[in-house]
């Protein structure tokens, strides 16, 4: 095949745990699609960690725009720890004695990202629970890092935005896409919810449908109630393309 | 399955700490004069755990907005009277001596401010000052009014369940040294644990803080394990829950080997037992 880039359509969906006035996702998701490579990732600010909405969204904001591999993820992490380190500074300052010590800890996320290049590959990194999976006509192609969704333990491998903190080591995996595979990126509610039941469902979600999905499934207990996000990617079509 | 309730502001669970303050507290834990520590008195080491304990369970509630009313919490401390150590505010935890998380933290009777060696990221350490909430002071007098204690925490427990009645369970921790000196608490203790929401009956553990060199007796779970020459050691097994599956977790995430048995009691516990044991009993489930 020659070399293409990829014409993606995406959906970000996201159902925050409260459903309510109060609702904050903690979740983050960014996708850049242009120029070439396409990339994507979404994170999950730990519940227990304060100030871990902002370093979800710096992790996808920062992991977009470097290379899907574990060495460029640790390479960045420092800038993206002083990032947050800043941002949290002026807030925590004044804050009562619970939230300076809550900002001295740190927060903690997870992090997943996908790169697809012009040459049919993808590649794609994680620290944690988030869950990858590649649909192709009618099946699930691949679900990684695991099948299983009784492997969603509430202990995932975590980033950190302190430097003091220990670092779970980043997985890669690689593989080839096609025209027409979608390809979806869900943080652990969400991913194990859909190994348990039909990953092929969310080819079909807009914000509406996704939405109603995932209050049934609170409601049934089907869906752990925890912020709900996913990203969706579409590989409509090919056009060849010039070297990047 | 019991014991499995999500905690969430809507549902929260509670933590009741029972402080024996008698006067044997005024003495070190065994074994530490023999090693010639200038050791600080068990009410010392117990009112310094307890306040670090508090201060954990508000940060775990804590996010940059501010506190999440998870847990409400209550000490009891039982000696020369039986009295509730934390005061509630006007209206909060009234008739329940079970207070709201958030008005724990907003309300340290004060702030001590210590420096810790906290790691630079780059192979060093560097000091940093921190400030420590202090809820209450240690005290040790006169007897062991066990038997009161409980019975203010069956009423503290009693009255809070009606409130919460979908709840994970009350979790009541007794901390003591010595034998109750006010009558037979095994029966108080089995008319506390008979109060259940719909998610379970009242935990009731039991740390025993140590008066010998013996090594502490952790998470049993048959009284075989127990010496022989302590009856109250037995009675104290007696009184106490069995450990819930997120705690039998939290357990073997420490070290320990756990079964369906084991009890949530420490025998002869020194400093360190106490701690890691507090740790255990207050992982109820996953904060939501």
């Amino acid at each position: 095949m020659p070399p293409a880039t990829p014409t993606v359509t995406y959906r970000h969906l996201s159902v925050p745990k409260h459903d309510g006035d109060e609702a904050v996702s903690e979740d983050a998701a960014a996708v850049r699609t242009d120029p070439s490579p396409l990339r994507a990732a979404v994170a999950d600010g730990a519940t227990e960690s304060a100030f871990a909405a902002r370093w979800a969204t710096v992790l996808v904001r920062g992991m977009v725009d470097q290379a899907v591999t574990p060495e460029a993820l640790a390479a960045a992490l420092p800038d993206w720890q002083a990032e947050w380190r800043d941002a949290v500074a002026t807030r925590a300052h004044d804050a009562p004695w619970y939230v300076q010590a809550k900002a001295a800890d740190g927060a903690f996320a997870t992090l997943l990202a996908l790169e697809l290049s012009r040459e049919g590959r993808w590649r794609a990194v994680t620290v944690g629970d988030g869950g990858l999976f590649q649909l192709r006509d009618d099946r699930v192609h691949v679900a990684w890092p695991t099948a299983d969704p009784e492997a969603f333990t509430n202990r995932p491998a975590l980033l950190p935005s302190r430097p003091a903190r220990p670092v779970s080591e980043p997985e890669p995996t690689t593989g080839a896409w096609r025209p027409h595979d979608v390809f979806l990126l869900a943080t652990d509610a969400v991913a194990a919810w859909l190994l348990r039941t039909d990953p092929l469902r969310a080819r079909d979600w807009t914000a509406d449908t996704f939405r109603e999905a995932v209050l049934a499934a609170r409601a049934e207990g089907t869906l752990r109630a925890d912020d709900a996000t996913v990203l969706i990617l579409e590989i409509e079509e090919t056009s060849d393309g010039e070297a990047a | 399955m019991p014991y499995s309730a999500e905690i969430s502001r809507e549902h929260p669970t509670a933590f009741l700490f029972l402080l024996d303050q008698s006067a044997s507290m005024q003495d070190a834990f065994g074994g530490a004069e023999q090693t010639g520590d200038a050791a600080p008195s068990k009410a010392r080491v117990l009112a310094d755990t307890v306040n670090d304990l508090l201060q954990n369970l508000v940060l775990r509630c804590a996010k940059e907005e501010g506190v999440r009313d998870y847990f409400h919490v209550g000490v009891i401390g039982y000696g020369e009277r039986v009295q509730r150590l934390i005061e509630p505010a006007d209206g909060q935890g009234a008739g329940t001596g079970l207070v709201p998380i958030s008005h724990l933290a907003d309300r340290p009777r004060r702030m001590e401010e210590r420096v810790q060696e906290v790691s630079d990221g780059e192979g060093g350490t560097t000091e940093q000052r921190v400030k420590r909430p202090i809820w209450f002071d240690p005290q040790a007098k006169n007897g062991t009014p066990m038997c009161q204690a409980l019975d203010l925490a069956a009423q503290s427990v009693r009255r809070w369940i009606d409130e919460h009645p979908r709840s994970f369970p009350p979790v009541v921790v007794n901390v003591t040294d010595g034998e109750a000196t006010d009558g037979d608490p095994l029966r108080y203790a089995q008319q506390l644990r008979e109060f259940a929401t719909d998610d379970g009956e009242v935990l009731l553990f039991n740390v025993h803080l140590s008066e010998s060199e013996a090594t502490p007796v952790e998470l049993p779970s048959s009284s075989d394990e127990l010496p022989t020459d302590a009856e109250y050691a037995e009675t104290l097994f007696q009184m106490t829950s069995r450990l819930p599956f997120s705690m039998r977790s939290a357990a073997e995430q420490e070290g320990y080997s756990v079964t369906l048995d084991t009890r949530g009691f420490v025998f002869n516990a020194d400093p360190s037992a106490l701690v890691t044991f507090l740790e255990i009993g207050t992982r109820p489930s996953n904060l939501r």
